[in-house]
């Protein structure tokens, strides 16, 4: 099949970011305000953690709650309203060498001046049963952001590794107790984090714990779990779900951007990775800080970085002179 | 740093006399200082902001924001103030329209005093915001927000194809023309001298830009419009000659003023007076954290003042539970 080739497609961008996420989104906004052209490749507005959230009630500003979906689609529109452009494609592989990158897809290539990466954290490719259907009736990846939903109620941490861990220690302020359900025979977090768990008085950890379902109509009610080989049923709430499989998505990149052991991007105080031109933000960044208002500043921040990059611009003085 | 103690907030009759204990103190009821406000009551905390008598911050005088992330619409500054301001409240937070005049952070619990009473405070977060310093002409304030803008990143969307004025000489008064001629057919530097201050780098570039224009050795009298700008007037300095040059936007860029000077010798800052710290908010003194343009001399937008909000609130909270009297239960107001 010979594809028909738009003018759309062939005419370089000034800047490609990939993902549509809160700190994507807000980059494109910013970079269309400052006359960039820009495309934002998406996987579409649930594919990241923000879209998947149930109920946003500490994004600033948003003082009645909303879903985070609804957000995305808000600061999309936002950005669109400049002149952003978004498409629903897959970023396959690219390549960042030179002035002019190229970004592969299912439909093609796009070719632009900069980069800028944001395509969150939600890299882990198995799931529960029942996990997907109740992602936000009761399933989540973010105490910060939906702990306040629990309280006095019985949840569950799934995951054996820091954030894990200091997840739990959140949830414990709000739930009225929190089982911790770790695949391996022991906690692989800090041993400060594991004693301060272990201190808390309405904190079970259960190891070897492997979860076979997620159980709930409406809402989460219990799991079906085996731990040290003994099948039980566990009522709870919630499930906030830490497993190692919730890693960046940076797989497309191959290894022309540098990672840490974690396998989250490196960036500098300009959120630009060590290839020129190349900048990155969000959660592919692992801060352990999930929340929207922060990755929005992140977009913003890199947005200007890339004007500054395109235009030459030697130092970051956007606003007056010192 | 040496923190020079402020022995006058220990004297024994300010403490006794009406001294309120909380675990967070807020300076400042911007944007940066609210969101801090909003993230601390999500984790329990119960704070109290110290907003000084026009609480919203910089951005309330602003007449419209359009480029804060989630509202494609826009909205008014006073509105988006309000909305942050009922955000933090609703999450607990105290918010009083009183000023701080003085701090003391060499000791713990850190003391604030307004022109009313003295608070103690566990840990604290300074949002005190900055101020693009003003030139002091007739119209300047009446047009701020409807032509006259301290900031091209926010403003200059709205110029295309329109002639606008930058008041300035140094590398960002020049750095913003070269950017709003983006969307201005035309852009004229009023500068006081007969040659920029700007590197050479800017300077080549605005010679070089066919948009730009300059009034040299030009001062602004007075901003002139109806319902909007309509031009500037401006004084030769040499010659005394007064003209109007007709424009639809003026950009103000004679610098900024972070209002850091309660924190002199109190927090390390730099040589233009902004909070020093890193990416995590820290301040020179543990517990002391800092948010938005107070420590932001790059990028002034409204997002990035919440981010930086949200991150402080978040160290605040990492400090307090370390505190030995904190461990981490917030049933709000002075625990310890």
């Amino acid at each position: 099949v010979k594809l028909e080739v738009s003018p759309e497609r062939t005419q370089p961008q000034d800047v490609i970011i990939i993902g549509g996420g809160p700190s994507g989104a807000s980059a494109a906004m910013y970079a269309a305000r400052a006359d960039l052209k820009t495309l934002v490749i998406d996987k579409g507005l649930t594919a990241g953690a923000l879209g998947m959230a149930s109920k946003i009630a500490n994004y600033p500003g948003l003082h009645e709650p909303v879903s985070g979906a609804d957000l995305v689609q808000r600061i999309r529109d936002q950005a669109r309203s400049f002149g952003a452009r978004f498409i629903n494609e897959k970023v396959l592989r690219v390549d960042l060498e030179g002035d002019l990158k190229q970004v592969w897809t299912g439909e093609g290539v796009h070719k632009g001046r900069a980069v800028i990466i944001a395509t969150g954290a939600m890299g882990r490719i198995r799931r529960f049963p029942g996990e997907e259907r109740l992602l936000g009736r009761g399933v989540s990846y973010c105490a910060t952001c939906d702990g306040a939903f629990f309280r006095d109620r019985v949840v569950g941490v799934v995951g054996n590794n820091d954030e894990a861990v200091e997840e739990a220690l959140t949830l414990t302020r709000f739930a009225s107790h929190v089982h911790v359900f770790t695949p391996t025979s022991e906690l692989r977090a800090s041993k400060e984090l594991v004693r301060e768990l272990s201190t808390r008085d309405k904190v079970d950890i259960h190891l070897s714990a492997h979860v076979k379902e997620i159980k709930g109509d409406e809402q989460v009610g219990a799991v079906d779990i085996v731990i040290q080989g003994e099948e039980k049923t566990i009522e709870l709430d919630g499930l906030f779900v830490y497993l190692q499989g919730n890693v960046p998505i940076t797989d497309f990149l191959g290894d022309q951007v540098s990672t840490n052991r974690q396998g989250c991007l490196v960036v500098d105080e300009n959120f630009e990775t060590n290839a020129e031109g190349v900048f990155a933000v969000g959660d592919v960044l692992c801060k352990h800080v999930k929340q929207a208002a922060i990755a929005a500043a992140e977009g913003v921040e890199a947005a200007l970085a890339v004007d500054r990059y395109l235009h030459g611009r030697a130092k970051l003085r956007p606003d007056w002179s010192r | 740093m040496e923190i020079q103690p402020k022995l006058t907030s220990l004297e024994p009759e300010r403490v006794d006399e009406e001294v309120d204990a909380h675990d967070l103190v807020i300076i400042g009821g911007g944007p940066a200082g609210l969101t801090a406000a909003i993230y601390a009551g999500r984790a329990g905390i119960q704070s109290l902001v110290l907003a000084g008598p026009l609480p919203g911050g910089y951005p309330a005088n602003t007449y419209a924001v359009e480029n804060y992330p989630g509202f494609p619409d826009g909205l008014s500054g006073a509105e988006l103030a309000q909305r942050f301001q009922s955000q933090a409240d609703r999450f607990g937070a105290k918010i009083v329209p009183e000023e701080v005049v003085e701090v003391d952070f060499s000791v713990s619990p850190f003391y604030l005093r307004t022109h009313r009473r003295t608070y103690q405070a566990l840990s604290a977060i300074v949002a005190t915001g900055a101020q693009p310093r003003r030139l002091d002409v007739p119209g300047e304030k009446e047009f701020y927000g409807r032509g006259v803008s301290a900031c091209a990143t926010c403003d200059g969307f709205f110029y295309r194809d329109k002639r606008v004025a930058v008041v300035g000489g140094g590398d960002s008064a020049v750095d913003e023309a070269i950017f709003l001629t983006r969307f201005a057919r035309e852009v004229i530097i009023i500068h006081r001298r007969d040659e920029l201050r700007a590197t050479e780098i800017y300077r080549e570039r605005a010679s070089a830009n066919p948009k730009i224009r300059f009034a040299w050795d030009s001062v602004v009298e007075e901003i002139v419009g109806g319902q909007a700008v309509e031009g500037v007037r401006v004084r030769n300095v040499k010659t005394d000659e007064v003209s109007v040059i007709s424009v639809d936007g003026v950009f103000v860029y004679v610098g900024m003023v972070p209002k850091t000077d309660i924190f002199r010798g109190q927090l390390e800052l730099d040589e233009q007076g902004y909070v020093v710290s890193n990416r995590r908010q820290y301040t020179s003194v543990p517990g002391v954290f800092v948010a938005g343009d107070v420590q932001d001399p790059h990028y002034r937008q409204v997002v990035v003042a919440a981010g930086t909000g949200a991150v402080a609130a978040m160290e605040a909270e990492r400090f307090l539970c370390k505190y030995p009297q904190g461990v981490c239960e917030f049933p709000g107001g002075g625990v310890w």
